[in-house]
């Protein structure tokens, strides 16, 4: 039972989520293994983003919210008082759906950044290295390695959301938040980051929401598909993709809904 | 109709710039009489701080310095009041209070500069004599030698200073506060998503909009350097060709205007005109190098 639990990185028990007077989030019940591309799938508006914020607590910068249900990142617990959320942030790192590097920082300044807040490095030699490996880890360093110090904007959009990815990764985090991370990129740049979805599964565990059921089939290990803020349905990929339980399931991961 | 009011614009545009080309001709023109007495006069004009009206000597040295000087005080304290009023009022207070409490800030632009100079003279002055030039002269005897002795009655360039930051945060603080209030969502969620606490959040915050409040602190110096009566009413309008000791009354270009016009006869007067001509190219020339970085950095 030990190593049961040991082999979730994240447990999601009973989680309620309202913003306003609408109940966004029901019942919401997941556990997310370790090392593993966990793919959140549903139509728009039907919660996934909310979910992703309610996990590291980026939720809480919106108002009117109102949380109930607990999270445990390795065990402990992370959505109550005692837990600053910085803190949660720090383990659990995000890409958002439109790339947003820091337009006013350079490119080394934008992974750099979060490294420097939570002193994660003693010295410039180390930074320098930690900035290196994350780009290298999110396919960027040979495109960038000559003009890291020219502003993140000159960067493509597909660039840009491997800067991001960059950035997260520096952090060191557990885990790797994608919200819809390839919506606003050409086919090249979404390929690409799906590859490197694959490729970074070896050193963090990637919770993934989308809208699309093809990307999650590509990409995924496990999937769990939510309509209308309840969890329909969970399991491995193949699973999901080949005999859905569920006939609302089916429907998604066919086409006729989303 | 839409071509029209093209052209309306257009020739507004066109008689500010024919009016300020106006002024700066009319300025020139009445300082002549001065230029007339050869470029060594106007060097002594520009660099001594006498002014003698016996003998008809006149320097505007220290008038240029105390303007500064009082501009710069200015500055900084509308910089320290409005950046932390912005922040404030976007991002610590609850929000039932924010719009009261921007009407209030609103409201410190109406009032009228010469109620500013009256609240100075009377509250402000004694206040910064006995609770900060006095404690601190007191008991850091050696600043004397930087900061001057006060004068009796508290009058400064620095309470000038201190006055004129006053009036001019609220402007400053609303160009800052929408600045802060344009910052996309996006953005603070990044700064958040990396684990950095609300204040270091900010303190990005303040970093992206540096360009904003340079411009907000450029359009507040236009009228730091210029503000005329409260000034005078506050700074003690005496020559003091020590103008950087803060702590001793002096005079600013726009109140020595204001003070000696009335008995101004002879080469006083393209004298005076030629201190306008300075103060004019003061605000000029600032206005231009701060549009020239903010067009460097805003295209880069």
């Amino acid at each position: 039972m030990k190593n049961i639990e040991n082999s979730y990185v994240l447990r999601i028990k009973d989680l309620n989520v309202w913003i306003g007077d609408r109940h966004v989030l029901k019942n919401i019940n997941l556990d997310i293994p370790r090392n593993t591309v966990f793919t959140i799938m549903g139509p728009s508006g039907s919660g996934k983003s909310t979910l992703l914020r309610t996990i590291n607590r980026i939720i809480e910068l919106y108002q009117n919210v109102k949380i109930s249900g607990e999270i445990y990142l390795e065990n402990i617990k992370i959505n109550d008082q005692n837990t600053r959320p910085e803190n949660v942030r720090r383990l659990i790192g995000m890409v958002f759906q439109i790339p947003n590097p820091l337009p006013h920082l350079s490119i080394y300044d934008n992974v750099a950044l979060g490294p420097k807040y939570n002193k994660l490095v003693k010295s410039k030699k180390e930074l320098d290295e930690l900035v290196k490996w994350a780009l290298e880890r999110a396919y960027l360093w040979d495109e960038v390695k000559d003009r890291l110090h020219e502003p993140a904007r000159v960067l493509s959009g597909g660039q840009q959301q491997r800067l991001c990815i960059a950035r997260a990764l520096a952090m060191k985090p557990k885990i790797l938040l994608m919200d819809e991370p390839t919506s606003n990129l050409d086919p090249v740049g979404s390929s690409k980051i799906e590859e490197l979805m694959i490729e970074l599964k070896k050193i963090v565990t990637i919770i993934l929401v989308t809208h699309y059921p093809f990307q999650a089939s590509r990409v995924s290990d496990y999937v769990a598909f939510i309509y209308d803020g309840q969890i329909i349905e969970t399991g491995p990929a193949e699973e999901i993709f080949t005999r859905p339980k569920n006939p609302l399931t089916e429907k998604f991961v066919t086409g006729r809904i989303g | 109709m839409a071509k029209d009011l093209f052209y309306l614009f257009s020739l507004n545009n066109i008689l500010i710039m024919i009016l300020i080309f106006v002024i700066l001709f009319v300025l020139i023109i009445s300082s002549t009489p001065l230029f007339e007495k050869g470029f060594s006069k106007v060097v002594y004009v520009l660099t001594s701080s006498i002014w003698d009206p016996v003998y008809d000597r006149y320097g505007i040295f220290f008038a240029i310095g105390g303007s500064l000087v009082v501009a710069l005080i200015a500055i900084i304290i509308a910089l320290i009041l409005s950046i932390s009023t912005a922040v404030f009022i976007v991002e610590i207070s609850p929000s039932k209070i924010r719009a009261p409490l921007e009407m209030m800030v609103d409201l410190g632009v109406a009032v009228p500069s010469v109620v500013y100079g009256l609240w100075g003279l009377f509250i402000l002055t004694p206040f910064l004599r006995d609770h900060v030039m006095k404690p601190l002269i007191d008991s850091i005897p050696v600043l004397k030698n930087f900061l001057g002795s006060y004068s009796p009655s508290g009058t400064s360039i620095f309470t000038a200073g201190v006055l004129l930051g006053i009036m001019i945060y609220p402007f400053a603080t609303s160009i800052i506060r929408e600045a802060i209030k344009l910052i996309p969502f996006d953005i603070k969620e990044a700064l958040y998503s990396l684990g950095l606490t609300k204040w270091e959040v900010i303190k990005n915050e303040i970093f992206y909009i540096r360009n904003s409040i340079l411009a907000g602190l450029l359009l507040a110096f236009g009228r730091a350097v210029g503000e005329t009566v409260a000034v005078a009413m506050v700074v003690g309008n005496i020559v003091n060709p020590e103008f950087y000791k803060i702590f001793t009354p002096g005079y600013t270009i726009a109140s020595l205007l204001a003070n000696q016009f009335l008995n101004a006869t002879g080469i006083m007067i393209p004298i005076l005109y030629f201190a306008a001509l300075i103060l004019f190219s003061i605000g000029f020339i600032v206005n231009i190098i701060v549009a020239l970085y903010l067009h460097r950095s805003f295209h880069r």
